[in-house]
């Protein structure tokens, strides 16, 4: 049994000009201790999917499947112990902490109310416990978001979402904000965590390459659906959607021996308000025809390799 | 560049960074020596008063600036010091208190507005409009008139014409830190709405409301002395600057001497707090300090 | 000319020659050392690289190019010389004549290098217009055709900022910035702000028009995967000083400097397999109490107390391929 399960998710936000589909019908399943990286450009509605798996925002419509169980609708109780099983990192470590708490406190603060020590020495301790693991030193733990930089900011958010012993943590683009060799010890750090404490994560990034190296499977998002997912080594050897053929060689690759083939996209991402049925990518996409335009189906083309397309057995 | 921190100094938070900035601002110090000195003056003025500011003495009405009377006396003989530093009492603790109250229901009403939106949010900020339609003065106006013109009704007067702007101040501040991320993380800790709002939102909520209310300071000094010179306010024979401004008007040719004491303690007091708003308001801009 | 004069002349680059720039940026009492001592030269057509990280000071030695530098908080020495001319010494009236003329800037955000309030069409049509003396029709034609070119339909010469996208409004930038034809374009992390789909676009029009009108570039980016895909040179900055230089490709196949090699090492490489990553130690260092000697010391798993004193001198280990690092024969023999 999969740790979380997502069948036919959909958020939609109301805006001034109608309804904005963020997510739209995404079905996937995360497996205990594995990691599942999320990849796509802006608007493709990542975060979104992020945010609403841990009832920061709620669902318009589908299910969430936790442990086996459905906590698509939670009351009060239950989601404050979801919310002590689920956590979040987020993007901006100069965002994600409040200034007016020094290091210290933001970390001590889901301990105390999580009601799970009786003194107030036991927190300090539990704290300090977690700060030693995420790799804060003793000197800078009275210290305030603003004295330190990006990567020791993200450490504390790591170390926040550690608090309440969570099972399952959505990183939301935890690197994309810092320096690159900061980003290697950043992504490092949550590996190690994972290998520690059996933890799952879902990774939400842009950065191809960096999915690559921390997750075990990638769902590929645009513009809120879901376009192919697969596993980790699969999608780079052998990607099948279009999108995504053209996302992996439009990044600049580091190599100078060979020259790149690019697939040149044309045009701009379309709206995801209001959006009209069938492929969101059909507007950009080399191979687009008519059937494009009906609402389309996620299939399993390989084994554990799901497509979005309904070209896909033509194109090759 | 932001991530080039001295790693040095540890513990400081904000406020003693704000702190540090306005020590070196010149004109911070000037405008904290300036407030520091009317407000010791205004507490210590029954101590220090040369005579009783209410004492009568038409012998010596109208009479320039001279060794017994350092600023000169009134036209009904009052000592003109004795007044000044009495008027000080009441023009300054009329001038905070009028923000304070205001700032205090402004934050009640901002922050409400702010956290919990759709039509609590819609209901107070419509009443905040219609508040704002009608011109400051006119509004404490038909206020004190209304009210009367004892102390505690000239602060509520003046504390009215505060409430709107600010609660609108405070409310949009809200609406930007509602949405951090660190409000979410909150949220995902399971932090109370009660804890949200306190510990989070508010404490990061109030710089631009605090820098609002320096420069409202400065208004509201001008604005009592405004009210005491229409017959509002601070009724004789209470000494209060604006006041005794108007009890000089008629002397301009003759005494000038009485006008131009209480003119340059009010001037005084406003540039003050207007030194100390601006740099306070320059210390806490956060690209200022690139 | 005397016999000094003279030999100097004849050592001047010929297109971009900048010799010991220093940038230092004061603020609330301490000074900040952005730039230290940067020399390096551009061949007309050729592509430069300024590789680093955050605060490395890439984005000051554009500026001081220009001279553009904030005037109350910044100074600059040394000598930047452009045709032969040193642009240090130029007075401000001079210095507009080749700013957006002969040497044009792109910024890094999009969403705020254009002024939000002006149709974009008279952006570009203005800076023709500041710098060539023609009517107004011609200008605006001027304008339409630099759309064109960088992709976008001249009907939309009258439309504002806000009616664009991020990718978008970077090509409007990119019109403005050569709509004069300048001979040296600095662009800074031109495509960090977009998506890889629109900035594989973005890239493939700057490198489309740096062939067709010639113009040589001095590009700053920290991806190194960028400046593989568009640069011929490689200059990597770091706190202020350029640590390693030389062609791409010799720089990318035989990285010396051991940050160079930290940098290649800390990225997660779409081709490496490796399950961690080598992340580089330590935090960049703080530009207001710079270390004595290498700046990389501190964070260097190689270094000796003789990299901590003095000044680096630059090895040239294969023609063109310079390094500032003492220790390289070592290093080379522990590997």
């Amino acid at each position: 049994m999969a740790l979380i399960e997502v069948q036919h998710l959909k958020k939609y936000f109301d805006v001034p000009n109608g309804t904005l589909h963020a997510v739209d019908d995404v079905s996937f399943k995360i497996e205990k201790g594995t990691t599942m990286g999320v990849v796509g450009e802006s608007g493709c509605g990542k975060s979104t999917l992020g945010t609403t798996l841990i009832h920061l925002q709620e669902s318009t419509g589908g299910k969430i499947l936790f442990e086996g169980r459905d906590v698509t609708h939670l009351d009060k109780k239950e989601l404050r112990a979801y919310r002590e099983d689920v956590q979040i990192i987020f993007q901006d470590p100069y965002s994600s902490l409040n200034p007016r708490y020094n290091i210290a406190r933001t970390i001590m603060e889901p301990l105390e109310i999580s009601g799970r020590f009786k003194s107030k020495a036991e927190i300090r301790q539990e704290a300090d416990r977690i700060m030693d693991l995420v790799g804060i030193e003793e000197r800078l733990r009275g210290s305030y978001p603003h004295e330190l930089d990006g990567g020791r900011r993200q450490r504390v958010g790591i170390g926040r979402a550690l608090a309440l012993n969570p099972k399952f943590i959505v990183c939301d683009e935890p690197v994309s904000a810092l320096d690159v060799s900061i980003q290697a010890q950043v992504l490092n750090l949550l590996m190690d965590l994972q290998e520690q404490k059996q933890l799952t994560y879902m990774f939400v990034t842009h950065d191809l390459s960096v999915v690559r190296h921390i997750s075990d499977n990638i769902c590929v998002m645009y513009l809120g659906q879901l376009v192919e997912t697969c596993s980790s080594k699969k999608l780079f050897e052998k990607p099948l959607h279009p999108y995504t053929q053209a996302l992996l060689s439009a990044i600049p690759s580091t190599d100078v021996d060979r020259k790149m083939q690019r697939v040149q996209l044309k045009g701009e991402l379309t709206s995801p308000i209001n959006p009209k049925p069938g492929c969101r990518f059909a507007a950009r996409c080399p191979y687009a025809t008519a059937k494009c335009q009906e609402p389309q189906q996620l299939r399993e083309i390989e084994s554990g390799h799901f497509v979005q397309c309904c070209r896909i057995e033509e194109i090759d | 560049m932001a991530d080039m921190k001295k790693e040095k100094r540890n513990g400081v938070n904000q406020w003693q960074e704000v702190l540090n900035i306005l020590i070196h601002n010149p004109n911070a110090i000037i405008g904290f020596v300036i407030v520091a000195v009317l407000i010791i003056l205004a507490i210590l003025a029954p101590w220090i008063s040369p005579y009783d500011y209410l004492e009568m003495n038409l012998a010596i009405a109208k009479q320039g600036p001279s060794a017994a009377h350092i600023f000169g006396t009134d036209d009904l003989g009052r000592d003109i010091l004795s007044r000044i530093l009495y008027g000080g009492r009441y023009s300054m603790s009329l001038g905070f208190l009028s923000v304070g109250l205001g700032a205090i229901v402004a934050m009640v009403i901002g922050s409400i507005a702010g956290y919990f939106g759709g039509w609590v949010d819609n209901l107070l900020m419509r009443m905040m409009d219609v508040l704002s339609a009608i011109p400051g003065m006119l509004l404490s106006i038909i206020v004190a008139a209304a009210l009367g013109t004892a102390y505690h009704d000239t602060v509520i007067a003046m504390a009215i014409g505060n409430v709107a702007a600010l609660s609108r101040i405070l409310r949009a501040q809200i609406l930007s830190i509602r949405e951090k991320e660190y409000v979410q993380a909150a949220k995902a800790s399971n932090c109370s709405n009660f804890r949200i709002i306190f510990s989070h939102i508010i404490p990061n909520s109030v710089m631009p409301m605090i820098i609002n209310c320096t420069s409202r300071l400065a208004a509201a000094l001008l604005f009592c002395a405004s009210l005491s010179f229409i017959g509002l306010g601070v009724q004789p024979p209470e000494p209060e600057w604006g006041a005794m401004l108007a009890g000089a008007r008629g002397y301009i040719r003759t005494y000038p001497y009485m006008l131009i004491s209480p003119g340059v303690f009010i001037a005084l007091s406003v540039v003050g707090f207007t030194l100390l708003g601006d740099s306070l308001r320059d210390a806490m801009d956060p690209k200022l300090r690139k | 000319m005397s016999a000094d004069e003279k030999k100097k002349a004849a050592d001047i680059g010929e297109f971009l020659d900048v010799r010991n720039l220093t940038v230092q940026y004061t603020s609330m009492g301490s000074v900040i050392h952005a730039v230290n001592g940067i020399s390096f030269r551009l061949n007309k057509g050729e592509t430069l690289a300024l590789v680093g990280e955050t605060g490395a000071g890439k984005t000051s030695i554009a500026k001081a190019i220009l001279r553009i530098l904030p005037d109350v908080s910044a100074k600059s020495s040394g000598e930047v010389y452009f045709q032969g001319a040193d642009m240090m010494k130029l007075k401000e009236k001079e210095m507009q004549k080749i700013r957006g003329h002969k040497i044009s800037m792109i910024f890094q955000d999009p969403m705020t290098a254009l002024n939000p309030t002006m149709r974009i069409g008279r952006q570009i049509s203005e800076v023709v217009s500041a710098h060539r003396n023609i009517s107004k029709e011609e200008a605006e034609a001027e304008g339409k055709r630099m759309l064109e070119l960088v992709g976008i339909p001249a009907e939309r010469y009258n439309e504002f900022p806000h009616q664009f996208s991020g990718g978008m409004k970077q090509r409007v930038v990119i019109a403005i910035a050569l709509a004069c034809n300048p001979e040296l374009l600095l662009a800074d992390e031109p495509t960090t702000a977009l998506d890889v789909t629109i900035q594989a676009q973005v890239l493939e029009l700057i490198n489309d028009l740096k062939e067709r009108l010639n113009t040589s570039m001095i590009l700053i980016t920290h991806d190194l995967g960028v400046v593989n895909e568009t640069c011929d040179n490689v200059a990597v900055v770091y706190a202020g000083k350029i640590i390693e230089s030389g062609k791409k490709y010799d720089v990318f196949k035989h990285p010396a400097h051991p940050y160079t090699n930290g940098l290649f090492g800390a990225l997660p490489n779409m081709n490496l397999n490796s399950s961690r990553l080598r992340p580089i130690e330590g935090l960049l260092p703080d530009p207001t109490n710079l270390p004595d000697g290498c700046a990389f010391a501190p964070r260097c798993p190689h270094a000796t107390d003789k990299c901590r004193k003095g000044t680096i001198p630059a090895v040239e280990l294969e023609p063109g391929h310079f390094c500032e690092c003492i220790r390289l024969d070592e290093i080379r023999k522990e590997r």
